[in-house]
């Protein structure tokens, strides 16, 4: 009845993500995945990316080739080079204590990164008209740095950058934070960062970050979680890469000074893959990986959740927290962080030893405090991360982009 | 805030000096004397002379030349010919070439002189504008992507392969500032390769200078009329053979005492006539006493970003005969009337045929051309532009 093929098909856009799909693990790229499945309601998302599952090597580990889930298109494009994590190391050194270094260098650096993905790239290049736009995720790896400039007047770059080496070292991003045509923020402080770096305030953009959906049946997983993992005692739970560059051989000391000062038997519990070694200590529970299910019942069942990463563009673990009523603890020397806290009141922010000490005291003995805390996360994600306020930010800045293009 | 009495320029070319030709680096100097006053301004570059070799000529270091500061870096290794060219079949023949092969290219074709660049990253607060002049070389492609928030771009650029087959100018002309554009067209001709609407830019151009002739002697030896005029490279890359073809298509079929001269230096066989004449370098009073006694002046280059010649040539009253397939000169020919366009021998037989015959209609198009030249390329006119531009974006920065 008057209704035309055209009015019914949904316009095409393209999501690049370096990695992506369900054995991934990593804040942006589960950003990715929310964003693409969300978008699917919109328009018709594929997503290009490489066969990698982890982040260091690069390793072919999915099929090359094309899968639809959950509504979106995922084409896999097989990584030609491994990461060769000398040569990135040497190659780092280099651009990194060279202030002068150039376009070739910088180039160089961009391949050494990987995941190296020519074919995707050339998948780009054919494919410019076939979509509205093209949706950039993250600043760092060679699918933005190498691809993205491809179609810049298409592009919407979702940075999650933050104040690191090589976001300061590596020439180049001056050219590169100039070229698309949008940006997506995580954090107002993200965009503080980047248009005070690259001088870029020209340029559209908007603030989104993740929605949190908790899981259905949440008691229930979170008497199961306690049962399984003999969870008798009080705990704090770090969730994320165990990692020394996630801040966390501080936490390891700041929590055993506390241990020192309060000797109750409060735990810490860490969820997430180990990249350093952890101090044997009967106060310190190792859980490993947990699905997603059993990392929602783990924090829902803490004092606290605490973010010792000094390098967050969002903390989407924060807002878990946060939703689920939870106080959080975070580091004040990431600006994302201390902001987050700031706004939302639902935690309190820490620097140095003595404030972390103090912080976690506070949360654990004031409990009328603590459930205060844990009121205002809910309704501060609820109002400033709704999924659907996020979606309709999202949509907005496409059909932008795609209007300039149009008339441009 | 920091209080100077004049904004800091700092112009970035890749060859600077009094006898120096070129259309980029005649352009930098004419600018920056007529910026001067309004601006303190470092010029950068290298210490060549000649743009095959960058043989470094000059010494390094500071002079000043016409009370301004130019500061010359050495080039670290000349132009390699065959290492040139054959990364040049490398990216024009592979479309999915990356950044790495880009930059290689880029490095190649030179100046290769890392001191600019190491001059503008420790610089870059100091001054409050950089001006790149020219899209295609070293100081440029790899000197811009270093400061764009504070770059206006000169890119003297026109329908060529380097601009069309490498895939890192659609990065490098999204990324300054500002765009300064020499005509309409190449405005045009770039904001439709590379969308780049968005960046402020602004449509220049230069002013036709000529000196006051009434006082100068000719030289001994000046053609005897009637001649055509060419000058500049003559190069088969400027088309000189189809020049070439053309007068003597014309001559076989009018068979008058009309003779082509030639000023500039020969990168090319010229063939053996008696009515095609070789003058090489003249001065410039003489250059422009041979000009204004020409009956035409004939630009066959396809690859033309504004053609100050062009220019000269109208201010002076001679008729032009200019290609067609540069949209720059078919431009020029389109809004002032004061010549004609030709593609090939036949075209330019009957222009330059009519233009012989008919002395009213050489003299109507000799005052079209005055004419348009005082409307639309008179120095004062154009550098109010550019000055008010440069301010705009300053100021849009801050």
């Amino acid at each position: 009845m008057g209704i035309t093929s055209e009015t019914t098909q949904k316009r095409k856009i393209c999501l690049v993500s370096q990695r992506y799909g369900e054995r991934v693990n990593g804040g942006a790229e589960l950003l990715a995945r929310q964003y693409a499945e969300r978008l699917s309601a919109y328009f018709d998302v594929d997503v290009l990316t490489s066969c990698a599952v982890d982040y260091y090597s690069w390793k072919n580990e999915y099929a090359p080739g094309r899968e639809t889930k959950n509504g979106v298109t995922v084409l896999r494009f097989e990584t030609q080079e491994e990461r060769d994590m000398d040569l990135f190391g040497n190659v780092s050194h280099q651009v990194y204590t060279d202030r002068y270094n150039d376009m070739e260098q910088c180039a160089r650096w961009y391949k050494v990164s990987g995941p190296y993905c020519p074919t995707l790239r050339r998948y780009i290049m054919d494919h410019k008209d076939d979509y509205i736009v093209f949706i950039f995720m993250g600043y760092l790896y060679y699918t933005t740095t190498i691809c993205m400039p491809c179609v810049a007047r298409k592009a919407i770059m979702i940075t999650t950058a933050h104040d690191e080496e090589p976001f300061n070292r590596v020439n180049f991003y001056r050219a590169l934070f100039r070229l698309p045509a949008a940006f997506v923020f995580l954090s107002e402080e993200e965009k503080n960062l980047v248009q005070s770096r690259f001088h870029n305030g020209h340029i559209p953009y908007v603030i989104t970050g993740a929605g949190v959906t908790l899981p259905e049946g949440l008691q229930k997983d979170k008497d199961r979680f306690k049962a399984r993992y003999g969870m008798r005692s009080d705990y704090i739970i770090y969730v994320g890469r165990v990692d020394a560059a996630k801040g966390c051989a501080e936490l390891f000391e700041y929590f055993k000074a506390y241990k020192n000062k309060h000797p109750d038997d409060l735990k810490l519990v860490l969820a997430g893959g180990r990249f350093m070694d952890v101090p044997q200590s009967g106060d310190i529970i190792e859980l490993g990986f947990l699905s997603e299910v059993e990392k929602f019942a783990a924090i829902a069942g803490a004092k606290a959740l605490v973010q010792p990463s000094g390098l967050e563009s969002l903390g989407i673990v924060v807002l878990e927290a946060m939703k689920l009523g939870v106080p959080v603890l975070l580091n004040a020397n990431s600006d994302v962080l201390r902001g987050q806290a700031k706004r939302s009141n639902a935690g309190l922010s820490y620097s140095g030893k003595e404030e972390f000490l103090r912080a976690l005291h506070l949360i654990l003995t004031d409990e009328a405090l603590a459930k205060k805390m844990g009121e205002n996360g809910i309704q501060f994600v609820d109002t400033q991360y709704g999924w659907d306020i996020i979606e309709q930010k999202l949509c907005r800045i496409i059909d932008k982009v795609s209007g300039d293009e149009l008339e441009g | 805030m920091n209080w100077k009495a004049k904004k800091e320029l700092c112009f970035v070319v890749q060859r600077y000096g009094e006898e120096m030709g070129g259309g980029a680096e005649a352009l930098c100097a004419s600018y920056v004397e007529r910026l001067k006053d309004d601006f303190d301004i470092t010029v950068v570059t290298s210490c060549a002379k000649d743009y095959n070799t960058w043989r470094n000529v000059y010494p390094a270091g500071y002079e000043t030349i016409g009370g301004v500061k130019v500061h010359r870096f050495s080039t670290r290794t000349e132009r390699d010919p065959e290492e040139s060219a054959r990364l040049t079949l490398e990216v024009y023949g592979d479309q999915y070439h990356d950044l790495e092969l880009s930059a290689k290219w880029l490095l190649s074709i030179g100046p290769d002189c890392p001191g600019i660049i190491r001059f503008i990253r420790d610089h870059e607060d100091r001054f409050d504008l950089f001006i790149f002049f020219g899209y295609l070389y070293y100081q440029t492609t790899f000197g811009l992507p270093l400061v764009p928030h504070k770059a206006v771009l000169i890119p003297t650029a026109h329908d060529e392969d380097p601009i069309n087959k490498c895939n890192y100018f659609g990065s490098l002309f999204n990324m300054p500032a500002g765009i300064i554009y020499l005509t309409r067209e190449e405005r045009a001709f770039v904001q439709k390769k590379f969308l780049n609407g968005h960046i402020p830019s602004m449509v220049a151009g230069a002013g036709a200078d000529i000196p006051d002739l009434s006082a100068a002697k000719p030289d001994a030896g000046l053609p005897e009329n009637p001649y055509i005029v060419y000058i500049g490279r003559i190069d088969d890359t400027k088309d000189c053979s189809l020049l070439f073809r053309s007068f003597i298509e014309y001559k076989r079929r009018y068979k008058d005492d009309t003779k082509l001269v030639l000023l500039g230096e020969r990168y090319m066989e010229i063939p053996e006539r008696d009515d095609i004449l070789e003058m090489g370098f003249v001065s410039e009073e003489q250059k422009f006493i041979i000009l204004k006694g020409a009956a035409a002046m004939a630009l066959p280059s396809k690859a033309e970003s504004l053609s100050i010649v062009t220019l000269e040539a109208m201010a002076l009253g001679v008729p032009v005969l200019l290609r067609k397939s540069s949209d720059v000169l078919d431009g020029h020919v389109k809004r002032s009337g004061a010549g004609f366009g030709f593609d090939d021998e036949a075209d330019f037989a009957d222009a330059l045929h009519a233009l012989r015959a008919d002395d009213a209609l050489a003299k109507k198009m000799g005052k079209n051309g005055k004419e348009y030249i005082q409307k639309h390329y008179r120095w004062d006119i154009i550098m109010d532009g550019i000055k008010s531009f440069i301010k705009d974006i300053m100021e849009e920065r801050t």
